[in-house]
């Protein structure tokens, strides 16, 4: 165990004095903050706009007022899912690759294994501290957000609030987690770490950009500029016949869609955060029960991947 | 079966002011006395419009008078019985009253006051009356309050229609207003007639895309024929992914966790 902690000690140390990384992290946290900003001052707006028309309703003696508007401050997030779509799974992309090249690079692989260290532990070790550095990284984000929300934005978030914020944020951990440890069995199955960078840039591409966009693209009712149906004037009953008639077609689509974690992040993060209607009065926790094959689709393939890295590692001999 | 019993179209024209003592207010109304009949559970939609005939900018207030606010739908695409507006010189504005006759409405006459201030005095106030005919009411009598769909299956339920009015209806039918490319596979049967005070259940087969993400859904269920109308919202549906796909997920992991331990074993750990 101590062992473990060792080497995940070290993972952070190694990936918080890599400037590439930083770089990224740099951007991400930037774009975040700006997002959180602009949105938070949205809110605070209309709130100032709402007590405004409250003010001047009762100056002219109106007791019939009207209710405040419903807002979502969890909507400030919304822009930082598109951000860990993008720039975070390429910050958990280069941390994979670093956490192998770097000792391939340094030779340090073989010292490290001739000392009493499996090499399961080291994997561990490994997946340990960089999914630390990833959760941190999540967490701060998480504290900034609530931060500006409170400060800037004068709301308070009410528990439910806080929950779902918490999840959300977890989601995005799961998704930034996924595409580290894809990037840590792609280096460590391949030979050289330009070759795997490369191939998990392709991975990450069809996955998270090519396999949403076919689904959008398949889908029949966006063939058409304001839905193919109303544009070609078709009633209920024409529409119910060509949807019946699409009803594998509808299938396919839906799966190549589901074989996109991002997707998958998009959707569950957009139910938490209030940004799709519908899930106003559930609870956290029962969007993540109503959602659960959204979060399996962010969790088991970390596991399977996991896994694999094990597998992979356990028989190398050209370290 | 229209969904809009009646539009009326009240042109309130606001002539200019009073300016030297004369009298510079006009109004054409047209009719000056408003009466319609309906049915429980239909909706009756006003339009009025209004107009500044003025050389300035005046401030307004629309008000539905000595009608229950449960009447009211909405007025002004809210749900208030007051707005409040002002408009500059030569501009007009278009109000619309959407009134919902309950179905199970005690009154037999509706008779309230569409009144138009002007800074703060009455410039108009009209009659409006509404005839309420309790003789053809249909009625949803029961629907799932909370329905659990599956994406990509078909699934049943029933909606049971009533009968409350005091004649016969016949040829009732049901129709939906359904989220995109959800599908009402069959309804059994196709229409019915009932007698004063009877019930009677349709069997509805609804088909939900495998498209369909997780989500809470709401449709509005319509049973209608050519006397009467109602119409409810099934607020509260659930779509959730067909749980056979966790057990699928759930085989994988078992497998794969179950093979890594074995390679360990095989292989030894290094």
């Amino acid at each position: 165990m101590s062992e473990m902690i060792v080497i995940a000690r070290k993972e952070i140390k190694d990936s918080l004095n890599n400037k590439f990384f930083l770089s990224i992290l740099i951007l991400l946290l930037i774009l975040t903050i700006v997002s959180i900003v602009l949105g938070t001052l949205q809110v605070h707006s209309q709130i100032a706009q709402y007590n405004r028309s409250i003010e001047f309703l009762k100056s002219m003696g109106k007791t019939n007022l009207p209710p405040m508007p419903s807002l979502n401050p969890l909507s400030v997030s919304k822009s930082f899912v598109n951000y860990v779509a993008m720039i975070g799974a390429l910050l958990a992309i280069v941390l994979g690759n670093y956490a192998v090249s770097k000792e391939r690079k340094n030779g340090t692989f073989k010292l490290i294994l001739s000392r009493s260290i499996y090499r399961d532990q080291l994997i561990n070790g490994k997946l340990g501290g960089n999914l630390l550095l990833l959760a941190l990284i999540n967490f701060a984000i998480a504290a900034v957000t609530i931060i500006f929300l409170t400060a800037l934005g004068g709301v308070s978030l009410s528990q439910a609030d806080l929950i779902r914020l918490i999840f959300f944020f977890a989601a995005s951990f799961l998704y930034m987690a996924l595409f580290f440890i894809i990037s840590l069995f792609v280096t460590l199955l391949l030979p050289y770490k330009n070759y795997a960078l490369l191939t998990v840039i392709i991975i990450w591409l069809v996955f998270a950009f090519i396999f949403p966009q076919i689904g959008d693209t398949m889908d029949m009712d966006n063939q058409l500029p304001g839905g193919f149906f109303a544009s070609m004037g078709l009633n209920r009953a024409q529409e119910k016949q060509i949807v019946n008639k699409f009803k594998f077609y509808e299938t396919l689509r839906n799966g190549i869609e589901e074989l996109s974690p991002t997707k998958h992040f998009e959707r569950i993060s957009f139910a938490l955060l209030g940004v799709k209607p519908g899930f106003k009065n559930n609870t956290a926790w029962e969007i993540a029960n109503l959602k659960w094959l959204n979060l399996a689709g962010l969790l088991v393939p970390n596991i399977i991947l996991s896994m694999l890295s094990y597998l992979v590692f356990l028989r190398r001999e050209n370290l | 079966m229209k969904r809009i019993l009646t539009v009326l179209i009240i042109w309130i024209v606001l002539a200019a002011g009073f300016s030297s003592g004369a009298a510079a207010q006009t109004f054409a109304t047209s009719p000056i006395y408003l009466s319609k009949e309906a049915a429980g559970g239909q909706q009756v939609d006003y339009t009025f419009l209004i107009k500044n005939n003025d050389q300035r900018e005046h401030n307004y207030s629309f008000q539905i008078l000595n009608l229950q606010k449960e009447y009211i739908s909405s007025l002004d695409y809210k749900s208030f019985s007051e707005t409040n507006f002002s408009l500059t010189a030569g501009n007009s504005k278009k109000i619309d009253l959407k009134l919902k006759i309950p179905e199970n409405s005690k009154a037999d006459h509706l008779s309230f006051r569409a009144v138009l201030k002007k800074e703060g005095n009455i410039t108009k106030s009209l009659p409006l009356n509404i005839k309420i005919n309790k003789d053809y009411q249909l009625t949803i009598a029961d629907y799932p309050r909370d329905l659990n769909l599956i994406s990509g299956e078909n699934q049943s339920f029933s909606v049971t229609v009533g009968n409350i009015g005091t004649e016969t209806l016949k040829n009732i039918k049901l129709k939906f207003e359904l989220p995109k490319k959800w599908l009402i596979e069959n309804i059994k049967p196709k229409q019915m007639d009932l007698k004063a005070g009877e019930k009677g259940s349709f069997n509805v087969d609804i088909f939900v895309p495998s498209s369909q993400a997780a989500a809470n859904k709401e449709i509005s269920v319509i049973a209608y024929n050519q006397h009467s109308q109602t119409k409810i919202l099934i607020g509260s549906i659930t779509v959730k992914k067909n749980p056979n796909y966790f057990l699928v997920i759930l085989i994988l992991l078992i497998i794969m966790i179950m093979g890594t331990i074995y390679y360990f074993r095989r292989f030894g750990r290094r």
